[in-house]
């Protein structure tokens, strides 16, 4: 078996929506008038190869093809072109069986059945999936050690909390141990105990390296904290995809050091950075080429008494903001992304 | 944390009719916990079908027998009709439910699961209005029965149950062909609503009673003299009455069938659409 039987392997995806003119949908004239269709793109010849073992973070505006590729590779919806694979399977033609392999969460909408309690859900999930009784209460007892569901879970799923009903999906999801996860903004509208729940769950599967799993949020902190891998989609085309330090490089964003003096320093001439702006005690620096983070502090030091140093500019939300705005500005007649 | 472990099998059929059968079990259970939400859900199914019945009745008060009709064979057509129904509620009613689970993103859960999409549309809820639609349509058999003078052979009792399956069978027909064009056509739901007020005000009655254009309709168009006019005629002796062709009275289990396949391939024609364009 092949690495990528294990993972996702997209290649050339090409995905569009028509979309129709409604300049003049109101217009008496209308009836009279064929309004004019378009195709929107969603995705524009799209590869992205994850293999087991990799928790990548898809990131992108609202529109920019996140949720178009995740339903494409969760089998939902058909490339126009190109193909998919998930641990071998086209996840559409073989929906049922890629089905056993994938564990699917969708934001805020519970994929839980409402009017029963959480573990009558998670019960008739063990009937679903095949699974033998003794893996099954191994893994909801391992799920509810970290997700404390026992609280709750004879409790209809109607009357939980979000939290509740989150942290519950997460473990619908993961109950039959699928080697492929896509996580659609598990966190979001969480509050921070729940939050560092489901972090510390994901982190747990993402140690094992048994699993490929792809998170998409707006949350960047959780991409921090979780995401070694960052796939960065814009316009329905992948613009970055590479380990989180280096999307720095791809987008030349700004790396500044703000420096508060105990006083108002004397006129800066540094060798390892530039001089960014200054208003009394505080200054901004921007390192030069080639100098690193402890040349610059070293000399920021010795050029007069520092009260704090805070290293900027490398926050992945700093980076994106970089990202989005230049892609913006190449392309702003591009057509828009369809997709969500 | 737990190793991922690989795909098993997919389950075989009658492991999905287990499976039905464990999630109604589930969700009757979770129904009967509140009781009180279990008889508002029963009394809204008698209720729907007891109006239907008294204006049946108002009508036979005036006209007490309608195109050589009495009230006993009246009644047997939607009691046949009435059945089906419930039946098909019973075990299929959640169709219905299509544009509310495609609108809260349910579906597309059920696309993510290993078992057939329309199997987990069937088994989303448990059916209780379905119980008062059967209760009223039990009541009305036995009224029925009760002012039919007629002999029930073997052969008679097996058409009038292959007759209430094929009303059931023609029903989910129909109704598949709604559920899909709701897929393609979001604006459709309102059809599940019209086909239930157009089978409950037309399909209770001889079809002589309704102008040609009428009975070509419910014949050749929407089908609904099938579930329980034409078996009805058979079973009280009304076949040479029949607009047509007496043929009609044997081909409610044929009709049925045609209507289902035609159901089932238009809902796989549309479940693609919907995959191609979300």
């Amino acid at each position: 078996m092949s690495g990528t039987d294990h993972g996702i392997t997209v290649t050339g995806v090409t995905k569009t929506f028509r979309t129709w003119d409604t300049a003049d949908a109101w217009s008496i004239r209308r009836p009279l008038r064929r309004r004019r269709a378009r195709r929107a793109v969603a995705l524009a010849d799209v590869d992205l190869r994850i293999e087991r073992g990799e928790f990548i973070g898809l990131l992108g505006q609202n529109g920019a093809g996140k949720s178009t590729l995740i339903k494409i590779m969760t089998g939902l919806l058909l490339p126009e072109e190109g193909s998919v694979r998930v641990c071998g399977l086209d996840p559409y033609a073989d929906r049922e069986r890629n089905a056993h392999n994938m564990g699917v969460t969708f934001g805020q909408r519970t994929q839980m059945w409402w009017d029963l309690p959480a573990r009558d859900s998670f019960g008739i999930l063990r009937d679903i999936y095949g699974l033998p009784p003794t893996v099954w209460r191994d893994t909801l007892t391992q799920l509810d050690d970290v997700l404390a569901l026992s609280a709750f879970w004879d409790t209809p799923v109607r009357f939980l909390s979000l939290g509740q009903r989150v942290r519950c999906d997460l473990a619908a999801a993961l109950l039959h141990r699928p080697p492929v996860l896509f996580l659609d903004e598990p966190t979001i509208g969480l509050d921070v105990l729940v939050k560092d729940q489901v972090r510390e769950l994901l982190t747990r599967y993402a140690t094992t390296g048994d699993h490929a799993i792809v998170l998409t949020t707006h949350d960047m902190a959780e991409v921090e904290a979780l995401c070694r891998r960052i796939v960065v989609i814009d316009r329905g085309r992948i613009v970055h995809d590479g380990p989180r330090e280096a999307l720095a490089d791809v987008t030349d964003a700004e790396h500044t050091y703000l420096v508060e003096f105990e006083t108002p320093p004397p006129a800066l001439h540094l060798l390892t950075a530039d001089v960014v702006s200054g208003e009394g005690p505080t200054v901004r620096v921007r390192p030069r080429p080639g100098a690193d983070r402890a040349q610059v502090t070293a000399e920021l030091l010795a050029a007069h008494a520092v009260r704090s140093v805070v290293y900027e500019g490398t926050r992945a939300e700093d980076i994106l903001r970089t990202l989005y705005g230049r892609t913006a500005r190449q392309s702003p007649a591009a057509a828009g992304g369809g997709g969500g | 944390m737990t190793p991922a472990v690989p795909a098993p099998a997919p389950p075989a059929p009658v492991g999905r009719l287990r499976l039905a059968a464990i999630i109604m079990r589930a969700g009757l259970r979770s129904q009967l916990a509140n009781r009180a939400d279990f008889a508002m859900a029963v009394a809204n199914g008698v209720t729907y079908q007891i109006t239907v019945l008294l204006f049946a009745a108002v009508i036979f008060s005036r006209f007490p027998a309608l195109a050589g009709w009495d009230l006993g064979e009246i009644l047997l057509i939607s009691s046949i009709r009435m059945m089906g129904h419930g039946l098909y509620m019973l075990f299929f009613g959640n169709l219905g439910l299509v544009p509310h689970l495609v609108r809260e993103g349910r579906f597309e859960a059920f696309r993510t699961r290993p078992a057939p999409v329309l199997l987990q549309v069937f088994t989303y809820e448990a059916p209780i209005n379905a119980v008062g639609d059967l209760v009223v349509a039990a009541a009305s058999f036995g009224v029925c029965l009760s002012l039919l003078d007629m002999t029930w052979s073997v052969a008679a009792m097996a058409f009038l149950a292959l007759a209430v399956a094929g009303a059931t069978v023609l029903e989910l027909g129909l109704n598949l062909h709604i559920a899909a064009l709701v897929l393609r056509f979001r604006g459709s739901e309102s059809l599940f609503f019209w086909l239930d007020n157009t089978a409950g005000n037309f399909g209770n009655y001889p079809l002589a009673v309704f102008p040609t254009v009428l009975q070509a309709a419910f014949t050749f168009g929407i089908p609904i003299a099938f579930a329980g006019y034409y078996p009805a005629a058979w079973l009280t002796g009304h076949t040479d009455t029949v607009p047509f062709t007496p043929l009609l009275v044997h081909l409610s289990a044929p009709v049925a069938a045609l209507v289902l396949a035609s159901g089932l391939a238009t809902w796989r024609r549309c479940l693609a659409w919907y995959s191609r364009n979300g």
